[in-house]
């Protein structure tokens, strides 16, 4: 698979009115294909990305001149270049990620451009700070979707809707001449102006192809705009880890995969590993009787959100046919969480989840650093302890872990970025059976709770 | 091996490729191979989710079969020949996508009648105009039915349209072209899909990565270390009712020209740029082109061809080649062939690639086996007084798996080694039954992943290896230049000659 293709910009980001977003497109593909010194380019016929994106670093840092790319909810290396060149304007550390108080930052230097009227140095300049990072395709051009249409809800007065269209291409390793497109389409706007102008949203999907909608913000299946993007998406893409209320959050998702909505989480696919390092414990022919003789389940993450550790331990369940008996949240320095089970050979399975406080917690919240399985039946040879790399084992080599039958280290895939996951996803054409039946068992163990 | 529990974690972990719903066009869908074969490679595959909601099978044939006869004869197809059918509702799911067409593959109209029905199912199944066509037919068939599919244009579009041909892919040199360039006026390369339904082994995929996702094994894997490999594929069952096919090809046509090559092009490969289809298939062309019978002048030298004559096969008497039913009076088709083999190139020079292959053979064993060169200096005295070299082998069937054979301290006061074996098994390391090949490459085609079969090029080099012993058996000969070898023993004295005369012996497996 290419992991980086080169970017064409076919038409950088250019403002339209809301009337004239097809023409605006059509006169794109009629320059370069009718005359002879145009680029040899079409648009792909693949599949269309809706991505909701209330986070507003893009359209901040665009509005103070550090970033001149397409306003589209991806974060690529063109707004990674920028997060550094903005970070390193004002004094910050050069991390390229964004954080709360980067973003607050942001936001004051916005303030103070509109209050004194005087533009930043990048517009002055006509630099572009983020063309460090512009000429590589992210992941997700690399899957060549059709049309990339960003919703971005503003938190400013409502002033209608502001819309911008461009135009880029990967340039991927076949032989064909021509260059396969997608088309950028940015729509900002309060909720309510976005709300008003759904129906035009709705058509500007490109009928007969799939589409795809990522929500990247808690699920809100009462939501008008919600309902009208996840109609008839081939999946909604959403990411516990960035849950505001985990817990909640994937009930409410629970209760939509019931209702049949084809819901596909990235932070599942972040399981990944320690899924198949968990079932290779058990690969061996000696071991594969003693899965039946596991009743305790110990998971530590990373505090700040329980969602892999509660689909970790739902997927562990639903594979060996547990029922969620009771839930008790203790609380205390690790914010504990126990949960008992039942099965049909054993009458007590506790499980157990640990938040543990991080001093430096990665981009991604709440990441699995550990698990333990062992059994009440000291003979049976079924101890498994998994432990990322880069936290370490400590914690669940205590209490005689380190002697266990089966340790194996795992390398967490934290560090991949969520638009490598993205592009993954986009290549299922089917939902994941697994996934679903994971949510159901959550939804059990969660409701227990309420 | 007795019935492994299964890993109730592994369930559903491999979520991912799953092919696009399209319509499976099988021809020849009252034969053997779809039965046995096709079908229940495609219904393990429903039960593992691994096929799309909307996947259609349309089987096509001369017989006048009805929907649901053709339904009841795929179902006792599964029955005998693989699980069962398991769930009924996963049945009457998969049955409901099952659908038969009766099409004479000589006649245009039908071609029409065929392409109707296709469309009809795409608006009722939502299969988007994807069509994977399987010629599961008889090789006097592949060209008309190429030619009338181009005729009906159903092959035009590159993206939505494939076919799959099965062996054998022509008799020789010539006729292979000549298809090829068939197959070129009716659609791109890149829709051709060519059968060796060994590539879609476990073991033999295991091949590349056990050469290349492991650094130890590449820097030993040439002519520095390597003193000669020998490739065997041994089958103990005879001719059978297959005598009107086999006696115009024979082990040559049947064997070495597609498995044994192929095997050996994995074995000899560089590595390639990428895991694309293209770039891999490439490296095999390259081996392909620098291979040549070690003695091109005398190819006497290099070849044996040799029947099986009547014998023993597990204290029961068997008939010899020349007596079975269907077999011509003073046949000269092989049913045994051993060659050597040289690749001239910076790698290989030098190291002879012994091939052999052949009916009613002791054991029935696929094997590649690498042996290595002699110690420079023997300081130790083995046990037994041999002279023990390292073999690497790796078994493509049975007991899948790879084993390494060195020397060891034998236990005891003196300083005396022994040989020993260092082995993997599929058997015991995954805890799995490798699944049968055509599961894999259905799949692929499904995907539209070109890796496992052969390109156009690579099939016309492997004739063109064979070509000269093509030549020479094909012309009348008398009976007694055929050699002979008892049923069940490794084969004729002719080939032990042949190795024997480099210094090197046959593994006797």
């Amino acid at each position: 698979m290419t992991t980086t293709a080169p970017l064409v910009s076919l038409q950088a980001p250019k403002d339209v009115s809301l009337d004239d977003i097809e023409g605006e497109l059509r006169a794109i593909w009629q320059q370069n294909n009718i005359s002879e010194e145009g680029i040899n380019a079409t648009r792909a016929s693949t599949f269309t990305l809706v991505i909701y994106e209330p986070e507003p670093i893009q359209a901040l840092l665009s509005a103070l001149g550090f970033y001149t790319g397409p306003i589209d909810g991806i974060s690529g290396g063109r707004t990674t270049a920028a997060i550094k060149a903005a970070q390193k304007a004002y004094g910050l550390a050069e991390t390229g990620y964004s954080s709360v108080d980067f973003t607050q930052k942001l936001r004051e230097e916005v303030i103070k451009e509109r209050e004194s009227g005087i533009k930043s140095l990048y517009h002055a300049i006509d630099l572009a700070p983020d063309m460090a990072g512009a000429a590589i395709a992210d992941a997700i051009a690399l899957a060549n979707p059709c049309r990339i249409v960003t919703i971005s809800p503003t938190t400013e007065s409502d002033e209608g809707v502001k819309v911008q269209v461009s135009a880029y291409c990967p340039v991927q390793k076949s032989a064909s001449s021509t260059l396969v497109c997608c088309e950028y389409i940015t729509l900002r706007g309060t909720t309510d102006a976005l709300e008003r102008i759904g129906g035009l949203i709705t058509e500007l999907v490109i009928p007969e192809l799939p589409k795809f909608l990522w929500w990247k913000a808690s699920p809100e299946p009462d939501f008008a705009l919600f309902q009208r993007l996840a109609n008839q998406s081939r999946a909604i893409i959403v990411d516990s880890s960035n849950f505001i209320h985990p817990a909640e959050d994937l009930l409410e998702v629970s209760k939509m995969i019931d209702a049949g909505m084809p819901i596909a989480d990235l932070n599942w696919l972040r399981l990944a590993s320690w899924l198949e390092l968990t079932a290779q414990a058990f690969d061996p022919i000696e071991r594969r009787p003693m899965i039946k003789e596991v009743d305790q389940v110990i998971v530590d993450y990373e505090r700040g959100n329980l969602s892999q550790a509660l689909m970790y331990l739902g997927w562990l369940a639903s594979r060996l046919q547990w029922q969620a008996v009771s839930f008790k949240h203790e609380g205390g320095d690790y914010d504990l969480i126990k949960i008992t089970f039942k099965s049909e050979l054993k009458e007590n399975i506790e499980a157990e989840l640990a938040a543990i406080p991080l001093g430096e917690p990665g981009e991604i919240l709440g990441d699995l650093i550990s698990l333990r399985l062992g059994s009440s039946n000291t003979e049976a040879d079924c101890t498994t302890v998994l432990c990322s790399s880069t936290r370490g084992c400590m914690r669940m080599e205590a209490g005689g872990g380190a002697q266990s039958g089966y340790i194996q280290q795992v390398s967490s895939m934290a560090d991949q970025k969520t638009e490598k996951l993205i592009g993954q996803q986009l290549q299922r054409s089917s939902g994941d059976l697994l996934y679903n039946e994971t949510l159901k068992v959550v939804q059990e163990i969660l409701s227990l709770r309420y | 091996m007795a019935t492994l529990m299964e890993n109730p974690l592994r369930v559903g972990l491999r979520q991912e490729r799953t092919p696009e719903p399209q319509i499976l066009v099988i021809f020849g869908a009252s034969g053997d191979l779809t039965m046995r074969k096709l079908v229940p490679a495609l219904y393990q595959m429903k039960k593992e989710r691994r096929l799309p909601p909307e996947m259609t099978i349309v089987g096509v044939a001369r017989r006048p079969w009805s929907d649901d006869y053709f339904r009841e004869q795929m179902r006792q197809g599964i029955e005998d020949f693989s699980d069962g059918i398991g769930n009924q509702e996963l049945w009457q799911d998969f049955a409901a996508g099952l659908f038969y067409c009766s099409a004479d593959m000589d006649k245009q109209e039908d071609y029409q009648k065929l392409k109707a029905l296709l469309e009809e199912i795409d608006g009722k199944r939502g299969t988007r105009g994807n069509r994977v066509f399987y010629l599961a037919v008889s090789p006097n068939f592949f060209v008309p039915a190429l030619k009338n599919l181009g005729a009906a244009e159903m092959l035009k579009d590159p993206l939505k349209s494939r076919i799959v041909i099965e062996k054998p892919f022509g008799r020789d040199l010539s006729s292979a072209q000549s298809l090829n360039r068939v197959v070129q006026k009716v659609c791109k390369e890149e829709q051709v899909y060519r059968i060796d339904h060994y590539l879609g082994k476990e073991t033999v995929q295991n091949l590349m990565v056990f050469r290349f996702a492991n650094a130890i094994f590449e820097p030993i894997w040439n002519r520095q270390f390597i003193d000669h490999v020998q490739i065997t594929v041994a089958e103990t069952v005879g001719v059978e009712d297959r005598a009107g096919y086999y006696e115009s090809s024979g082990a040559l046509r049947d064997m070495v020209q597609n498995h044994l090559l192929q095997l050996l092009c994995l074995t000899g490969m560089e590595p390639p740029n990428v895991l694309t289809p293209d770039t891999l298939r490439t490296e095999k062309v390259k081996v392909l082109q620098a291979l040549r019978l070690a003695d091109l002048d005398n190819i006497e030298n290099c070849s044996v061809r040799a029947q099986y004559g009547s014998g023993w096969m597990r204290g029961k008497p068997v008939d010899g080649y020349r007596q079975e039913p269907g077999v011509k009076e003073g046949s000269t088709t092989p049913s045994y062939v051993a060659m050597k083999l040289l690749i001239d190139n910076w790698r290989w020079q030098g190291v002879p690639f012994y091939l052999r292959t052949g009916k009613r053979l002791p054991k029935r064993v696929t094997e590649i086996a690498i042996q290595f060169r002699e110690v420079p200096l023997l300081i130790f005295q083995s046990v037994a007084h041999q002279n023990n070299v390292n073999i690497l082998s790796m078994r493509i069937q049975p007991n899948e798996g790879i084993s390494l054979r060195f020397e060891a301290k034998m236990p005891g006061a003196d300083l005396r080694s022994r040989t020993v074996e260092m082995d993997f098994s599929y058997g015991s390391s995954f805890g799995v039954n490798t699944s049968d090949a055509y599961h894999r490459l259905l799949l692929d085609c499904m995907l539209g992943d070109q890796t496992l079969f052969t390109r156009a090029d690579e099939v016309e080099e492997a004739w063109r290896v064979v070509t000269p012993l093509i030549m020479n058996w094909d012309s009348p000969a008398l009976q007694d230049q055929v050699s002979q070898y008892e049923a069940g023993t490794w084969g004729p004295s002719r080939a032990e000659w042949l190795i024997n005369q480099d210094n090197r012996r046959w593994r006797r497996l």
